[in-house]
């Protein structure tokens, strides 16, 4: 009966079930709670079982929830009068049991609920508190205001009801519930937090060991105020980040990040384009040069590529072959240095990669240099892991030793053009100001970073560095505080200047469309990357329109309609593109010229108009023949068309084919074709 | 296996004793329809070429009245077909003289578009089975 108890006894071994009637009236609160073994086994198979059915004896209304450790317990408001059966079982073990049926609540230690950001209870730092994690699953909240500059040190012990898989852990969270740390799962654990900045916190403990009896301990303490370096206080601009490679800047201030899990990240832009492994950089004409696998998984060439940009796919190509590309940088003058790790050499390429000369310091760095920077007066400056170097006239020469308050291994490094170089450390987790003679300016110059590898300055629009440094950081790019940085970074902007011919720049809108004639051979230079070439042109009506593009690093052509429609375009990579249209409607076009590779290569653009020409006339049922007998049904100009009216790729094929069928069964339907 | 043993006994017995009955016949293999559906790694497969190898050269019959098919026998073993639609699963139907001996029949993809005309690069991952 409600109000009492019962007890019994159920084994696996007998597929025993045992039944329970309960005759409870309309609005009755059914409350069961479970006495077996609160402590037994956290695999889930051993505790007892307790389900309410309905006066069906079918129908589950309630189960039973973990309530003190794995014994349960279930409440259930009755709106249907009739007979109530308790199932009681048990899978894997023989258990002796005791149902009370009536409300067993939680002992109050502190107040429920506190298992949320909203509903957290306050506590001081420095302070312990006494609480208790019930029911079994129970968490708790503790809000906390930490000061920068401080160190939190948080712990607990608890009692657990089960086993070591059942402790709980402590999280430490930011105001907007972002995990900061967590501890291990422990009946006792704790651990160190410097903050770095100002505002609320979150302590949260959580288990599956929870109970009547699940009291725990929580203490804080707070030692220090070390005072926030100038790089202090970072702000996330990225997370999750799994693995972070390498981060690089653009000339219009986007950022790419390599990432091997997500093998890309092109941040500014919604798109993600997939890029490479390894090191990345910018070249001087907005080119992204990456570093990725050349055959699916070895490793070994700096390839070339654009980001994606309407109507045409990013592309990319190989740019320097065979080299074990360690790390990247590029020189204000646009030339490319590269460290081999097969060379253990720094090379030293042309912007057009062909290469200037390479520099072996095998000497210095056993397994080859692993960061690039370009420092003061063009300098490019290596690290060893342990030491910086600079190469003066193609020797290594001792700029920074280890030790020299950074303490451990150097990652990426960064120079501003006050010659100042901003050296993190991931083994303390503090970035390192040195000024241009190696001297320790800040050391450190921001501790609020856990492990940062890499430093990027920012660029403006105009392509010049700014304030602006970001850093790759323990699965976040971070960006430090630009109140503490001294200058704009290196190399301010690049020399290299994008040269122009016909094209008239700017002429990259179509407003800025520079007039051509029908007949006439243009040139110009798609240059930097993602420039485009507008042009405009008097089309007569009912003429078969040519147009082509030679030169370039694979170009690209669009026609754009009178109303600015997309009229075609064509954009396969390894032959110069073309389109042709037959009886174009008379009016003004667009052409606009692209290249995938922005650079100082020039292309040549052709614009032909021709009487319209009779066009073949072939069935789909001949131009199937032709697939099925492998030629001797069409001749060659009846392929030529079909292809051109199909996918345009050199060749009659299965693609050129559906296109024919696709046309003729619109002409069929009465549809344009 | 047991059909084939008792068939060589009875030839046996035939050939030793000119006054016993005929030879028990074997039954008919049964005769009914064979699908060949697509196994592919795409969800946008527009057109194919395929080979179907087997005697007697059969009939094709497309699976999807929405289908368009061509197919030309270009020896005595082989069909070669042209299939256009939004393909997916069952092609082509033909009736074979034996629905239990599908393996006579043998069916490859040569060539394959999207539903943009755009021509695959291979045809790696594509097969067609054939059952009935």
């Amino acid at each position: 009966v409600l109000g009492g108890k019962a007890t019994g006894h159920v084994s696996h071994q007998q597929d025993d079930f045992d039944f329970w009637v309960l005759r409870p009236s309309i609005d009755d609160t059914i409350h069961i709670d479970v006495d077996a073994c609160n402590t037994c086994g956290s695999n889930g198979e051993s505790h007892i079982r307790l389900e309410l059915l309905a006066p069906d004896s079918i129908t589950m209304v309630a189960r039973g929830m973990p309530f003190d450790g794995r014994d349960s317990h279930l409440s259930y408001v009755v709106r249907t009068a009739g007979p109530y059966f308790v199932r009681v079982y048990v899978r894997h073990a023989d258990r002796a049991y005791t149902l009370n049926f009536f409300e067993i609540k939680c002992p109050v230690a502190e107040r429920e609920p506190n298992d949320s950001l909203t509903t957290a209870l306050p506590m001081t730092a420095g302070e312990t508190v006494h609480a208790l994690l019930c029911p079994t699953l129970d968490r708790d909240l503790w809000s906390l205001r930490l000061e920068a500059g401080t160190t939190l040190e948080a712990g607990f012990e608890a009692r657990v009801i089960g086993g070591e898989d059942d402790a709980p852990d402590l999280s430490l969270l930011t105001s907007a519930g972002s995990e900061l740390v967590r501890s291990e799962h422990s009946r006792s654990a704790s651990f160190r937090y410097e903050v770095p900045t100002t505002g609320t916190y979150y302590l949260m403990l959580r288990g599956f060991g929870g109970g009547l009896d699940g009291t725990y301990q929580l203490r804080t303490q707070v030692t220090g105020s070390r005072s926030p370096g100038p790089g202090d206080p970072t702000v996330v601009f990225e997370e999750d980040v799994p693995i972070p490679v390498a981060v690089a800047v653009k000339g219009n201030g986007e950022l790419v990040i390599a990432d091997p899990p997500e093998r890309c990240r092109l941040l500014a832009h919604d798109r993600r384009t997939c890029f490479g492994l390894g090191p990345i950089a910018w070249d001087a004409f907005g080119n992204v040069l990456v570093y990725q696998d050349a055959s699916g998984d070895a490793l070994s060439e700096v390839r070339k590529r654009s980001p994606d940009r309407p109507h045409f796919k990013g592309k990319s190509t190989t740019l320097i072959p065979d080299v074990s590309a360690l790390s990247l940088a590029v020189a204000s003058d646009g030339s490319i240095w590269l460290s081999d790790a097969r060379t253990r050499s720094l090379r030293h390429y042309s912007p057009a990669a062909q290469l200037i000369g390479s520099h072996d310091v095998s000497g210095v760095a056993e397994s080859g240099a692993y960061n690039l920077a370009v420092g003061p007066g063009g300098d490019l400056y290596f690290s060893s892991g342990e030491n910086i170097y600079r190469l003066s006239a193609g020797q290594p020469v001792l700029f920074l030793r280890e030790g020299s308050g950074t303490g451990g291994q150097l990652g990426r490094f960064a120079f501003d053009v006050e010659g100042n170089a901003y050296v993190p450390v991931p083994g303390t987790g503090e970035i390192v100001l040195h000024d241009r003679a190696g001297g320790a300016v800040a050391a450190p110059w921001s501790w609020s970073p856990e492990e940062p590898i890499a430093l990027a300055f920012g660029r403006n629009a105009d392509g010049a560095t700014n304030l602006r440094l970001f850093a790759l950081d323990a699965g976040n790019l971070i960006e430090l505080n630009k109140a503490g940085v001294r200058a704009a970074g290196l190399p301010r902007s690049f020399e290299t200047a994008c040269p122009s011919a016909d094209e008239g720049e700017p002429n990259d809108t179509l407003g800025t469309a520079r007039t051509i004639s029908i007949g006439a051979t243009t040139t110009g230079y798609s240059c930097p990357a993602l420039d485009g070439d507008f042009f405009r042109v008097q089309v007569p009506a009912d003429v078969r329109l040519e147009i082509d593009v030679q030169g370039a690093d694979d170009a690209m052509l669009e026609l754009i309609g009178p109303n600015a429609f997309h009229a075609s375009d064509d954009d396969h990579v390894g032959r110069d593109p073309r389109i042709a249209v037959d009886e174009i409607s008379g009016g003004t076009y667009y052409i606009a010229v692209r290249s995938h590779y922005g650079g100082p290569k020039s292309y040549t653009l052709r614009v032909q108009s021709f009487a319209p020409r009779s066009q073949p006339v072939v069935t789909a049922v001949r131009a199937a023949a032709e697939l099925a007998k492998r030629g001797g049904v069409l001749s060659d100009a009846e392929r030529a068309y079909l292809d051109e009216q199909g996918n345009d790729n050199g060749r009659y094929d299965v693609g050129d084919f559906r296109a024919l069928l696709m046309r003729e069964q619109g002409a069929a339907a009465g549809a344009r074709p | 296996m047991m059909r084939f043993r008792q068939l060589l006994i009875g030839l046996a017995l035939g050939v030793a004793c000119d006054n016993t009955p005929d030879p028990v016949q074997p039954p008919e293999p049964p005769t009914g329809q064979l699908t060949v559906s697509l196994i592919t790694p795409h969800s946008d497969d527009g057109a194919l070429v395929f080979e179907l190898r087997g005697t007697p050269v059969p009939d094709l019959v497309v699976a999807d009245s929405a289908y368009w098919l061509y197919a030309e026998q270009v020896d005595s073993t082989t069909l070669r077909a042209v299939l256009a639609g939004d393909l997916a699963g069952a092609l082509v139907t033909f009736e074979a003289s034996d629905v239990n001996s599908p393996p006579s029949y043998t069916a490859t993809v040569i060539e394959v578009a999207d539903r943009l005309n755009r021509v695959r690069a291979t045809v790696q991952g594509y097969a067609l089975e054939i059952a009935p």
